[in-house]
């Protein structure tokens, strides 16, 4: 379990909300004060029970939320130093992901509300992700956000609590995905972005050539299921000249499909800057960047150097809120609630699927299927 | 001192509350799905009816399986959810043992628990007579075991048979779901630690271990 609790340097202040997120394979909880201090903090990570099945398995997942999650909110508060009465909310990942974890979030989190007299507020994953920059630095709206992740890949403009554009998305895998997938070809294990990662930065980037899907083509849509086919295909013609697979090959392999992923993600927020400039009328602006895979270190710098070429000011939150937590969660809980005191999302069931632009035109048939992006 | 049964690990979706005066207050709807939804209304509704509120409940008692997944883990995360928001504890108890009690079973006359399984296959418990505390006594362990195999072991000891799973070997029943008010009084006599409410699958989750997709070299 890594735990990491803040000391206030001041007296925090309220409202306080406990965040709580169940969606895919962390279990999580935290508080946060309405100044923006995490009180508490912790994420129980699933790695090791998934390891060894490639990736997430969904059942198994579930069964570690419920059998933990109770005994983490009882720890955030221990932490915080703070009884249940000293909550102004109670918030849950209530979609998108996995539904047999999001039952036991939500449930366990309608409960504590209901028993404790609170507000429950639904929060939806990715605006949790799109939120988070604000929980640790002073961002206005509005604010370009590249949302990158093992479930999600997607450009959207931001431009207040609740209010999201999609300029673009996926119209295949999520770029998480596609290092989980290429870290599971090569045998590298799971979860496959820290360990492709790993060994990017001991390959040759030029020693293979792969394709750059849409780089090139205006939008801003990103395609990586070809790429991840491309990677099989070079993973397999080393195996045919020398009959397996070898460290230096795996390396660089690693190193091509980072550097080719970095070109796709900057030549689609290129235009995406483009687009958003246009529309919000100002010249500098923020880009955020948010997600699973702003915890890379080499795609973090790309992104950063094409946002501050582009005129942008470049913002991503540390790397233990870029991967799934509970503050991200409390903190979008936080400014639904700032927004609207008297919320209270009881009636809302999870869902699985749940766009944050909700009048954005799902691009199912061209490959993708909604929950994915 | 007031407790709160909840069961929701198969159709049924349950709830009682039980006061310090006897008084039961419970519903059993036959739902079939939508626990999520329906659950919490129907325990604050007999909240209501007993004239309290979550402050005056002293204890939660709650099914653990075996039964649907995602349906037993409704139960478990709103009543664990509903111990810690107000610092009380949590009795967890077999759907199987519930139902066995239902049936008064006797020394030397074996109950069967049976439950709905999938792929053909139903959860099984034998229990034999009752505890002073009103938990029937265990004649084996608890197991997933394919119809035929559940009807030959009843075939060589028979007993009496309860639950959801009797109908699909085509025996009868007078116990087929969990009645909530039976949980919540044996739980009243329990020690919470010696039954903590942790799930009882009873079954593996479906998963594949991952496979190696390509030879790797050694160095």
């Amino acid at each position: 379990m890594t735990q990491a609790t803040e000391t206030p340097d001041k007296k925090p202040q309220r409202p306080f909300v406990l965040g709580i997120e169940t969606s895919c394979d962390e279990t999580a909880a935290a508080i946060v004060s309405a100044d923006k201090q995490i009180l508490a903090h912790q994420v129980l990570s699933q790695i090791d029970d998934h390891s060894e099945y490639g990736g997430v398995v969904p059942e198994i997942a579930a069964r570690q939320h419920i059998s933990n999650l109770d005994h983490l909110v009882a720890g955030v508060l221990k932490d915080a130093n703070i009884s249940m009465a000293d909550l102004d909310a109670v918030a849950a990942t209530t979609g998108p992901g996995l539904v047999g974890g999001l039952m036991v979030g939500v449930m366990t989190a309608k409960a504590v509300a209901r028993a404790a007299g609170k507000p429950y507020v639904a929060v939806n994953h990715l605006e949790g992700h799109a939120l988070t920059a604000r929980l640790v630095e002073d961002i206005k709206f509005p604010y370009l956000l590249l949302l990158v992740s093992g479930g999600h890949c997607q450009l959207l403009s931001v431009s207040g609590v609740g209010k999201y554009k999609r300029l673009g998305t996926t119209i295949d895998d999520a770029v998480g995905e596609a290092f989980d997938k290429t870290a599971k070809l090569l045998g590298l294990g799971y979860p496959g972005g820290p360990a492709v990662e790993k060994e990017a930065v001991k390959g040759n980037p030029t020693r293979f050539k792969l394709p750059r899907p849409l780089i090139g083509k205006p939008g801003c849509d990103f395609s990586f299921s070809g790429l991840k086919t491309a990677v099989r295909r070079t993973a397999e013609a080393c195996v045919k000249e020398r009959g397996a697979l070898y460290a230096d090959d795996r390396a660089d392999i690693c190193a091509a499909f980072q550097t080719t992923i970095a070109a796709c993600l900057t030549n689609r927020l290129k235009n995406a800057i483009k687009l958003f400039r246009e529309e919000a009328g100002t010249d500098t602006l923020p880009l955020v960047v948010a997600g699973g895979v702003a915890a890379n270190k080499y795609l973090r710098a790309e992104l950063q150097k094409t946002a501050l070429d582009n005129n942008m000011t470049f913002h991503a939150p540390p790397l233990a809120l870029c991967t799934d937590n509970g503050a991200m969660i409390a903190w979008a809980g936080m400014e639904r609630f700032l927004d609207d005191p008297s919320i209270d999302d009881f009636e809302m069931a999870p869902r699985a699927r749940w766009p944050l632009d909700s009048t954005a035109i799902p691009l199912v048939g061209k490959g993708k299927k909604g929950a994915k992006a | 001192m007031a407790i709160l049964a909840i069961d929701t690990c198969e159709s049924y979706c349950s709830s009682a509350v039980l006061l310090a005066s006897g008084e039961m207050f419970s519903s059993a709807d036959a739902i079939g799905r939508g626990h999520a939804e329906h659950l919490i209304p129907q325990l604050e509704g007999l909240m209501k009816q007993a004239s309290i509120s979550y402050t005056d409940i002293t204890r939660v008692a709650v099914t653990t399986g075996p039964g649907t997944f995602t349906g037993l883990r409704i139960g478990l995360s709103v009543a664990r959810g509903i111990a810690l928001a107000q610092n009380i504890p949590c009795v967890g108890l077999t759907a199987l043992s519930v139902l066995a009690a239902q049936a008064h079973p006797k020394d030397g006359e074996p109950v069967y628990s049976l439950m709905k399984g999938r792929g053909g296959q139903v959860f099984l418990q034998a229990f034999v007579g009752l505890e002073a505390d009103g938990l029937p006594k265990m004649l084996g362990e608890p197991m997933n075991i394919d119809e035929p195999d559940a009807l030959q072991m009843i075939e060589d000891n028979p007993g009496r048979v309860v639950g959801s799973g009797a109908a699909l070997l085509g025996l009868s029943t007078e116990h087929d779901y969990v009645d909530p008010a039976i949980l919540a009084r044996i739980a009243h006599n329990v020690s919470p630690e010696a039954y903590p409410p942790e799930p009882t699958y009873y079954r593996q989750a479906d998963a594949a271990k991952a496979k190696r997709l390509i030879p790797i070299g050694d160095s």
